[in-house]
């Protein structure tokens, strides 16, 4: 009982504005992802709206066994596991590389030009990334078989129906569109830094480059480290609307993964009904898989260096 | 002691008034409106106070009120409504949704009701219509014949013209004709389409008489085709045209856009596609699109040719839920849909008002509204849905048969071409695969297996097509589809096949036939003199 009173004395009423302020952002998540949880459940029931989710008839672990013992179940996990891989592998760094050759310009004005035709991109659809994507590639009128017939004598290449270029094809376009996006977190880190340190640097006789290895990448590690860490909660599941856009079924090879599995199985598939059950039940693997991992990161990154998630 | 017993009457009297009102109010209460929740989009947005749903209402003397479901979340939206078990009185519905929840009791059987239902029962005749039947033999939900035609083979007549090519009449002739194309011009595009859909679309026809739909008949069992060596001759003849650049090279993967520009531009020779002129005429130049011509539907190597179209059960239509408070009232309301005045209210209005019927059957939209779109800057037809309700989608009932389709379509004043290719489309309709009577436990089954098999194969069948596997490998396509269940799903189909032959009574082999009435047509679209 005291200690409450201590509490409430000492913490929260001297605080009581930034206890307010906390509020909305905590029944987000209890409204909106805890209460929600409960839900899982339909992915051991044959659910049906109508009955409800509670009277549901109980299918234990029908739709894992599903999923797990289709023929393209390995398949799906390979190519999403791979797209996020090489995501991170290329995706990954490109923004920091970029907020870091941005943060050197000296012009002020050459760095919001360079800076807001990168952003751009990200305001872009998907569809219409896609139709870039489809008209560049195009083996009669795409700019790229164009150059390749023209300038090299090349045969053309019919990219889009050709696995073997697909996964390529996916994250450029990916790191084309958000590139610009993904640097405003890293530049923002970058004002952060302490200035005295870098004209303690300068004092020292440190070169640019010096500069940038021994000042700024220290300073973004902390940010660079989280992102990553988060970014490995995903590693199962990949965002499926440009894939959609740009697959078919010359490329499910390597094109084809759990969200457009789910997809055609759930939304478009014959009968039309989506079978939330599946759904769902791929949908906590997903999170399951993600969960393991961005601990398994953690522990990691707490390890070998100071900064981690907790 | 007069005046009191005055005041004693008029008391009484405003006592009697006063119940007298209070119970008309309550008769009147108990007439609440039906809820009528309904989808909708926002270039066809349902409006309660439009002409067609007031005329409904007048003509039936049911009273409703509609809550309109965004089309792009529908779905959802229904799903929630079903979880919630909040449900209007009648609502837009798909025939999966309907079929696995109406057993479950969330959509009553309107069957049972046909009895105060005389045009329902009249069009949903077991022995007629029985593709309209959910899996336990009854009606959940109402849908209708919606026969979708499509454009069929069309190819450029002042092009073939000028090659001194007559049309051809069999898939052969069509190579030929190709060839010769191709010859002419090696960066043409002889025959232009895309994706593969389409190409089962105008290919299966020509090789079955059935429409992609498909399931063949086989000694009165039904047969998958993909299991048969004809499947493989279709895929060989794919390939070899593919292979001898007859076939648009970048099928697979170009836009409606790319697609529709290359026409636009007069580089494709023939189409096969299920977008019309309508859909072109915007886009392209007049000369371009008054040259494309509908061809009658190729006969196959075996004979048999048609062309596909949507069937007799569209995807969406209306049901009746449990929760109706008045279901009796919603059957006659729904009922009036499918009697020829509340299709010709649905699809044209009111008649002196916004259409006329000339002495030759043709349907003409009258001098005034049609000046009051001009005034309004729209065109006719988004003109009558905004502002009389005519026409909306999402109801897909009532029926749309395709002489009504072809009047309908002149009546909005669409090219003479179009028109013509609408009836030689009409007059080949292919053949409908035979009605499957599965039931929810047996459909989630064979949505499980084919939801594999249909990846499986259209990755096959794109690796055949474009060369990427040879078809010396068919066999082990064969292989690997049956592991997948292939048979059990042709053994599924034909229990269920089974079961409405029991139903109605009829012996193997039996498919109802369907008949359409095009008597008239050719004189009105011009097709003879």
């Amino acid at each position: 009982m005291r200690n409450i009173r201590y509490w409430w004395d000492k913490n929260f009423w001297p605080n009581r504005y930034l206890f307010l302020m906390f509020l909305p952002g905590l029944l987000y998540f209890i409204i909106f992802c805890y209460i929600p949880m409960g839900g899982i459940i339909i992915a051991f029931k044959d659910y049906s709206p109508w009955i409800g989710i509670l009277k549901s008839p109980w299918v234990g672990l029908k739709h894992f066994q599903d999923f797990f013992s289709s023929p393209y179940a390995w398949r799906l996990i390979r190519n999403t596991l791979l797209l996020n891989i090489y995501g991170l592998i290329f995706g990954f760094p490109i923004p920091i590389i970029f907020a870091l050759l941005l943060n050197e310009l000296a012009s002020e004005w050459y760095k919001k030009m360079v800076q807001t035709l990168t952003y751009f991109p990200y305001f872009l659809s998907m569809p219409i990334v896609a139709g870039l994507v489809i008209q560049l590639l195009s083996p009669s009128s795409g700019i790229i078989n164009i150059i390749l017939v023209k300038w090299f004598g090349r045969e053309p290449i019919y990219f889009l129906t050709k696995p073997e270029y697909f996964r390529t094809i996916y994250i450029s376009a990916n790191v084309w569109r958000s590139m610009g996006y993904s640097a405003i977190i890293y530049l923002a880190a970058l004002t952060g830094i302490d200035p005295t340190l870098y004209e303690a640097a300068i004092i020292d006789g440190a070169n640019r480059w010096q500069r940038v290895r021994f000042i700024t990448l220290p300073g973004l590690t902390p940010t660079i480290t989280i992102l990553l860490i988060l970014s490995m909660g995903s590693i199962l599941s990949v965002g499926i609307d440009l894939i959609l856009l740009l697959y078919n079924p010359m490329t499910y090879e390597t094109a084809d993964v759990i969200g457009t599995f789910v997809y055609r199985r759930g939304i478009a598939g014959i009968g039309g009904a989506p079978d939330l059950g599946l759904g769902t039940a791929v949908g906590l693997f997903q999170s399951v898989v993600g969960l393991v991992t961005i601990m398994l990161v953690n522990s990691i990154a707490r390890r070998i260096s100071e900064t981690s998630l907790w | 002691m007069f005046v009191r017993e005055k005041l004693v009457r008029l008391v009484v009297s405003f006592v009697l008034l006063f119940l007298l009102s209070v119970s008309f109010s309550a008769v009147l209460q108990s007439k609440e409106p039906l809820t009528f929740a309904i989808g909708s989009v926002s270039w066809r947005e349902p409006k309660e106070e439009s002409v067609f749903f007031q005329e409904w209402q007048k003509r039936t003397g049911v009273r409703i009120k509609l809550i309109k479901m965004d089309s792009s979340a529908i779905n959802e939206k229904i799903n929630t409504m079903l979880a919630s078990g909040d449900l209007p009185d009648i609502m837009s519905c798909t025939r999966t949704i309907a079929n696995d929840y109406g057993p479950q009791g969330a959509f009553i059987p309107i069957n049972k009701y046909f009895d105060k239902a005389p045009n329902l029962k009249k069009y949903f005749d077991v022995k007629k219509n029985p593709w309209l039947y959910g899996p336990d033999g009854n009606i959940y939900i109402l849908t209708a014949t919606w026969p979708y035609l499509a454009w069929g083979w069309v190819w450029n007549k002042k092009w073939a013209d000028k090659l001194g090519v007559s049309a051809p009449k069999t898939i052969d002739d069509w190579v030929t004709v190709w060839e010769k194309v191709k010859a002419s011009d090696p960066k043409a595009i002889p025959l232009g389409t895309q994706g593969t859909g389409l190409l089962y679309q105008f290919f299966f026809p020509t090789w079955w008489g059935i429409t992609s739909e498909g399931l063949v008949m086989e000694r009165g069992n039904l047969r998958d085709p993909w299991l048969t060596p004809e499947m493989k001759g279709l895929i060989t003849f794919l390939h070899d045209i593919y292979d001898k650049k007859l076939l648009y090279q970048e099928f697979l993967t170009a836009t409606n856009e790319t697609f529709y520009s290359l026409i636009a531009q007069g580089k494709v020779f023939s189409i096969v596609h299920y977008k019309g002129v309508p859909y072109l005429q915007a886009k392209a130049p007049q000369d371009v699109v008054n040259a494309l011509e509908t061809l009658p539907p190729p006969k196959g190597p075996y004979g048999k040719s048609g062309c596909d179209w949507m069937g007799p059960t569209s995807w969406w239509g209306i049901s009746i839920t449990s929760k109706c408070k008045d279901i009796d009232s919603a059957v006659k309301f729904l009922d009036y849909l499918f009697s020829k005045e509340g299709t010709y209210l649905y699809y044209l209005g009111v008649k002196g008002v916004t259409y006329e019927i000339a002495k030759d059957g043709t349907i003409r939209f009258t001098q005034k509204v049609i000046d009051e779109a001009k005034k309004a800057n729209m065109d006719l037809d988004t003109y009558l849905v905004t502002n009389y309700g005519i026409n909306l989608i999402f109801i897909n009932i009532p029926p749309l048969d395709p002489k009504l389709h072809i009047l309908h379509a002149k009546a909005y004043g669409q090219p003479e071409n179009y028109l013509k290719g609408l009836l030689i489309v009409a007059k080949n309709l292919a053949k409908y695969r035979p009605p499957i009577w599965l039931t929810a436990e047996e459909q989630k089954r064979v949505n499980s297996i084919m939801s594999n098999i249909s990846t499986y194969r259209e990755e096959w069948v794109s690796k055949f097509i474009l060369g990427k596997e040879p078809l010396t490998k068919w066999d082990e396509f064969i292989s690997g589809l049956k592991k997948m269940g292939a048979e059990e799903v042709e053994q599924l189909y034909n229990k269920g096949y089974e079961r409405y032959l029991k139903t109605v009574g009829k012996p193997k082999g039996y498919v109802p036939p369907i008949k359409y009435d095009l008597t008239g047509l050719d004189k009105i679209v011009g097709l003879s003199k």
